[in-house]
């Protein structure tokens, strides 16, 4: 088709047009698109046509102009002193996407105790460096080898991110954590409350059941006496508290929700625009140039596959202003009674998830002109653990 | 052209079976509803304006009669127009 190289557009004048098109078809010359403009014709040719047309146009007598140079051919002539830069542009691209096949960074999170000298240093052991294929890298393989080096890694996680190696490491903190034996550990009240319970599998209770206790409070000591045979204390030996104490406390509820809000109303006004980040600083661009008096933000990321895989901290954003206003509203009494009922199920639920047992629940929704609230009180039940232990 | 001699002609394509536009050098019509319209087999372009192309082909002239009328394609076997077609005259 024409248009895959250079045409032009010609315009026709003369009285012989029809003779000139036949000829024109005669030489093997195709003709595209032949329409009237006022008196004119115009027509579409291949540029390498034009020559072949010449001794036609003589024979025909017609007066013959070009309108319009199209395609590739003449844009890249019109760009005669902008090719070097094109061609640079084209090569920093390639170089970019052969780039793109090698290790440029090493990234390892999550360790706290092995530093990063120490496990680059393996890695380089391991053959694994700047500057080497990422087809080389044998992922699984490091991964082993990582946990056969370092028994402190209890998980690791190894994974090629563009040209970013990143190893996520999970260390054990348990025996890094673990108190010296001779450290005493009691168990203490969470709430104010009363004992219900008393289970002790380590240590001395210092509670019993029915006693009033508040928050606080030791429930179980890690002391153990241990008796002389004279009937007289040997020596007290410090543990630590195991157990189960379970404690009744009531907890207070109130829930307010004031009848008034404002509603965003959006005015349809958008504006969008584009932002490029490294490592989360604005390039060539000022945030504190607000739009719009208020409006909601929006961004999304669009970087390119190639950007991201070379430069991973290097993001192209598209970002979305919509402008709003407030609006106050008042909530319906039902309205109103939903939202305080959802709320209270989530406290409910939060208590549930901390192991809280609801026995008994005691909440009124009381309203006046300003505001509606939820008042009452639970009667709950927890189990306290050895979990729940805090170091002294 | 005689329609004696014409009748032959067809006698003998239809007999050895050999396309009739071959033999009798008739031109091809392709018409897509009343927007375009393709001739194959012509001879030469008569007369041009937005209201009527006259094509001449071996034994007939075709006048294609509408308005707008634009030539899209013009090789030496093929045309190709477009614009509102009315009418199509054999002559």
């Amino acid at each position: 088709m024409m248009f895959d190289s250079a045409y032009l557009e010609i315009e026709i004048l003369g009285k012989e047009r029809e003779r000139f098109f036949n000829l024109c078809a005669f030489h093997h010359i195709t003709l595209y698109h032949i329409r009237y403009k006022e008196e004119a014709l115009l027509v579409k040719i291949k540029a390498s046509d034009l020559f072949l047309m010449k001794r036609i146009v003589k024979k025909t007598e017609i007066k013959l102009r070009i309108i319009e140079k199209k395609g590739l051919y003449f844009t890249l002539k019109a760009m005669k002193y902008q090719k070097i830069f094109f061609l640079c542009l084209l090569s920093g691209f390639f170089l970019l996407w052969i780039c793109s096949f090698f290790l440029w960074n090493i990234e390892i999170k999550g360790n706290k105790y092995l530093s990063n000298v120490l496990i680059t240093d393996f890695l380089q052991r391991q053959g694994v460096q700047y500057g080497m294929p990422l087809k080389n890298i044998l992922v699984e393989q490091l991964e082993k080898n990582i946990r056969k080096e370092f028994y402190d890694i209890t998980w690791i996680s190894v994974s090629i991110n563009g040209t970013t190696l990143i190893l996520e490491i999970k260390e054990n903190d348990t025996i890094r954590n673990q108190k010296p034996e001779n450290f005493q550990n009691h168990l203490y009240a969470q709430e104010d409350g009363i004992v219900e319970e008393i289970l002790v599998r380590q240590g001395t209770a210092v509670v019993k059941v029915g006693d009033a206790v508040k928050k606080g409070d030791l429930l179980i000591s890690g002391e153990i006496e241990i008796p002389a045979e004279d009937g007289g204390i040997k020596k007290k030996v410090l543990s630590q508290a195991k157990g189960d104490v379970k404690v009744r406390y009531t907890v207070p509820i109130k829930e307010v929700l004031l009848l008034e809000y404002d509603t965003r109303i959006y005015t349809g006004e958008e504006k969008r625009e584009y932002e490029f980040r490294y490592k989360e600083n604005i390039l060539g661009k000022n945030r504190k140039k607000f739009p719009y008096p208020k409006y909601d933000y929006y961004e999304e990321e669009i970087t390119p596959g190639i950007i991201k895989k070379f430069l991973p901290e290097f993001k192209i954003y598209h970002i979305l202003y919509r402008e709003y206003y407030l609006q106050r509203e008042k909530y319906t009494k039902q309205k109103g009674e939903e939202i305080l009922n959802e709320n209270f199920n989530k406290i409910l639920k939060s208590l549930e998830e901390k192991g809280v047992q609801i026995i008994e629940k005691n909440v009124k929704i009381s309203t006046n002109s300003v505001s509606m609230q939820l008042t009452g009180t639970l009667t709950a039940e927890q189990v306290i653990k050895e979990k729940d232990i805090r170091n002294e | 052209m005689s329609e004696k001699y014409l009748n032959k002609k067809e006698k003998i394509a239809d007999i050895c079976e050999l396309p009739k536009d071959i033999i009798l050098g008739a031109p091809i019509l392709s018409v897509t509803g009343n927007r375009e319209i393709e001739i194959d087999n012509f001879k030469k372009l008569l007369e041009y304006s937005q209201e009527k192309i006259v094509i001449q082909c071996k034994d007939w002239k075709i006048s294609v009669e509408g308005s707008k009328l634009e030539i899209i394609l013009y090789t030496r076997d093929e045309l190709k127009i477009w614009g509102i077609i009315t009418g199509i005259l054999f002559g």
